[in-house]
């Protein structure tokens, strides 16, 4: 059967998926010392250590706030794999086929994964979700941050979290929603190889060179243009 | 109330310190401190001292609820009587359960009076938590409920500071599960002015400083969003302390007694709750400016936040545990189950995948 190759990932949603991923990196590392500073420093070796940890914590955070907002004005303008609508599959009626047919390939009850080319269904409700965890910790990181100087903008826009949960609950949150990142990341490298070598679209060089691959069939319904 | 006042009835302020050994001089000194405590500019001192002295004497109603008598003990039992203690004294407290000499309907007359005579004029101090549930009637005084009791002082009053942590937030009887259906002030009279200095107990200098900003401008202190007086609870422990440079520099208590805790490193590690409670601690101090529990090599417990008892404990743990998972259930363990569980279920699939890719090839 031939083989097309379609491009599926945009430049900047490509740029914006590595600028995130090296931000969240940078986010879980820091933000694990800064919650338990495993590393200490007895004589001063090295000081400023957990000072270092905040500052960098704090640029990748800004960093990570600007390529969500990157990615959000992208859902709006981009191609169709880019769109808004795609991360909520759940919402159509359409989707929910789609959702139920995913299910059943990964539970190896079908034989195929019902066709797509952006994310599968299942894939991009998790998409869905993990941009808003993302949103979230980008929320509740500037409040934290914000406490620092009640007068600054930064509290001024992000303090209204705190009419809903107390500091301490916030820094909770914040911390769990590490956790549920790093879930996440294994689900999404699992699921990437696994899509890789199962369906062979070319998924793991796709967030690379933007294209995908696949038979005519598996893109029956889709525009060959990428619109 | 006459009895109550008797002592220093026809006496200026001036004079009843310097009949308890406080000299004019102590007196300015003073002030200058309370000035800075509001942050007030240079100068401002002579203002704050003209008002308090000034003879004006607003009544205060001190009411107890749900309470341990804390905040009353901090102000009354200091090792040595204090100017503070001697300036609230003046302020003609006509009722205060624990200190005034009357008792019984006596003292309910002495409030019903004031109360009367200064409406919309006196200062409400309410120390305690007010429980709602069942009528209120989990606490009771001469027969009424603490809910109809302060109704009635509260809304009359000119202003109502709530201190303590349990009337500015509920304290330990508004702990998770709450049985008697403890409220503040603030959230049973939402509409009334009210100032919180919630504390375990209150400093009694942010209390005169509240007082003091009273006399001198006629009008509350700047608050912020839970009502605290942004000049007492404007800036993060965590950003005042004396051992920031320990935390900065990574230099952290490991267990009590160590190398560390003898240094006076950051007691982050031992659950200390400065990075996350705004109070004036670090530079007012506590007994006199002797000492504070971060000073005295304990961790901050966060006594001055909202939630205090639920969202603050474990006191020496960094974060609070995960509610509706049972005690002793930490994110860390939850986190961790997560991420162990997720990648055993992938492995699982994997293995199946595999096997299953292997044998269509073949
Ligand atoms: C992938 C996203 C992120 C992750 C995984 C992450 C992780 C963490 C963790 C684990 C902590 C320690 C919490 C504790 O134990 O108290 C923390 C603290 C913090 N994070 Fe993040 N974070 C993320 C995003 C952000 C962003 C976008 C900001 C915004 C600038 C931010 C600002 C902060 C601040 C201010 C603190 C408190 C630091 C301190 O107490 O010294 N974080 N973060
Ligand atoms: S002792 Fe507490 S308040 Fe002081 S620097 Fe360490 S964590 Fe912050």
């Amino acid at each position: 059967m031939r083989r097309l190759a379609i491009k599926v990932w945009e430049f900047p949603v490509r740029l914006f998926h590595w600028t995130n991923f090296l931000a969240i990196v940078v986010l879980s590392l820091t933000g694990a010392y800064i919650h338990w500073p495993f590393l200490s420093t007895p004589n001063s070796a090295f000081p400023f250590l957990m000072g270092w940890a905040r500052a960098i914590h704090f640029v990748a955070g800004w960093v990570l706030m600007v390529g969500l907002v990157g990615r959000l004005y992208w859902a709006f303008v981009g191609n169709r794999y880019a769109r808004l609508s795609t991360f909520f599959p759940y919402l159509t009626r359409k989707g929910w086929k789609q959702i139920w047919g995913v299910l059943r390939y990964y539970a190896f009850l079908a034989r195929r994964m019902p066709s797509h080319l952006g994310h599968n269904a299942i894939a991009s409700t998790a998409y869905g979700f993990l941009f808003l965890l993302l949103g979230f910790q980008v929320v509740t990181g500037f409040a934290l941050l914000g406490q620092a100087d009640l007068a600054s903008t930064v509290y001024r826009v992000t303090g209204w979290v705190f009419d809903i949960a107390t500091s301490q609950w916030v820094r909770l949150g914040h911390y769990f929603a590490m956790w549920v990142i790093f879930a996440f990341f294994i689900t999404h490298i699992y699921a990437m190889w696994m899509s890789d070598l199962a369906e062979r679209d070319g998924t793991a060089g796709s967030m690379f060179s933007g294209y995908k691959y696949g038979d005519l069939e598996s893109f029956a319904d889709t525009d060959p243009r990428g619109r | 109330m006459a009895e109550n006042r008797d002592p220093i009835a026809n006496t200026s302020l001036e004079q009843y310190l310097e009949s308890r050994g406080v000299s004019r001089r102590d007196f300015m000194k003073y002030c200058t401190g309370l000035a800075a405590t509001l942050a007030l500019p240079l100068g401002a001192a002579e203002k704050v001292a003209a008002a308090i002295a000034d003879d004006k004497r607003p009544a205060v109603i001190w009411l107890h609820f749900q309470e341990c008598t804390g905040d009353s003990e901090a102000l009354l039992r200091a090792s040595r009587p204090t100017v503070a203690e001697l300036i609230l004294d003046y302020l003609s407290v006509d009722y205060h359960e624990t200190i005034m000499a009357a008792a019984g309907h006596q003292a309910e007359q002495a409030r019903a009076k004031t109360l009367e005579e200064y409406k919309g004029k006196y200062i409400a101090v309410v120390e305690g938590g007010i429980p709602t549930k069942d009528g209120g009637l989990y606490c009771c005084i001469g027969g009424r409920s603490a809910v109809d009791i302060a109704t009635e002082v509260c809304g009359n009053a000119m202003a109502t500071i709530a201190v303590g942590t349990c009337s500015a937030y509920g304290g330990i009887q508004a702990a998770y599960p709450n049985p008697t259906g403890a409220v503040s002030v603030s959230e049973l009279l939402p509409s009334i002015p009210v100032v919180n200095l919630p504390g375990c107990p209150v400093n009694t200098a942010n209390l005169t400083g509240t007082v003091a900003h009273l006399l001198t401008f006629g009008n509350l202190p700047q608050l912020d969003r839970y009502k605290r007086p942004l000049f007492a609870y404007g800036k993060r422990i965590h950003d005042n302390c004396e051992r920031r440079a320990h935390f900065d520099a990574g230099q952290f208590v490991e267990t009590w007694g160590d190398h560390g805790h003898r240094q006076g490193w950051c007691l982050y590690k031992m659950g200390c709750k400065g990075p996350a409670t705004f109070h004036n601690c670090p530079q007012v101090r506590w007994n006199d400016g002797i000492n504070w529990p971060v000073g005295a090599g304990h961790p901050c417990v966060g006594c001055s936040e909202p939630g205090f008892w639920d969202s603050m404990s474990p006191f020496y743990g960094r974060l609070p545990n995960v509610p509706g998972f049972g005690a002793e259930t930490t994110a860390t363990k939850i986190g961790v189950g997560l991420t162990v569980a997720t990648a055993a279920a992938f492995a699982a699939h994997g293995v199946v995948k595999t096997t299953q890719l292997r044998m269509k090839k073949d």
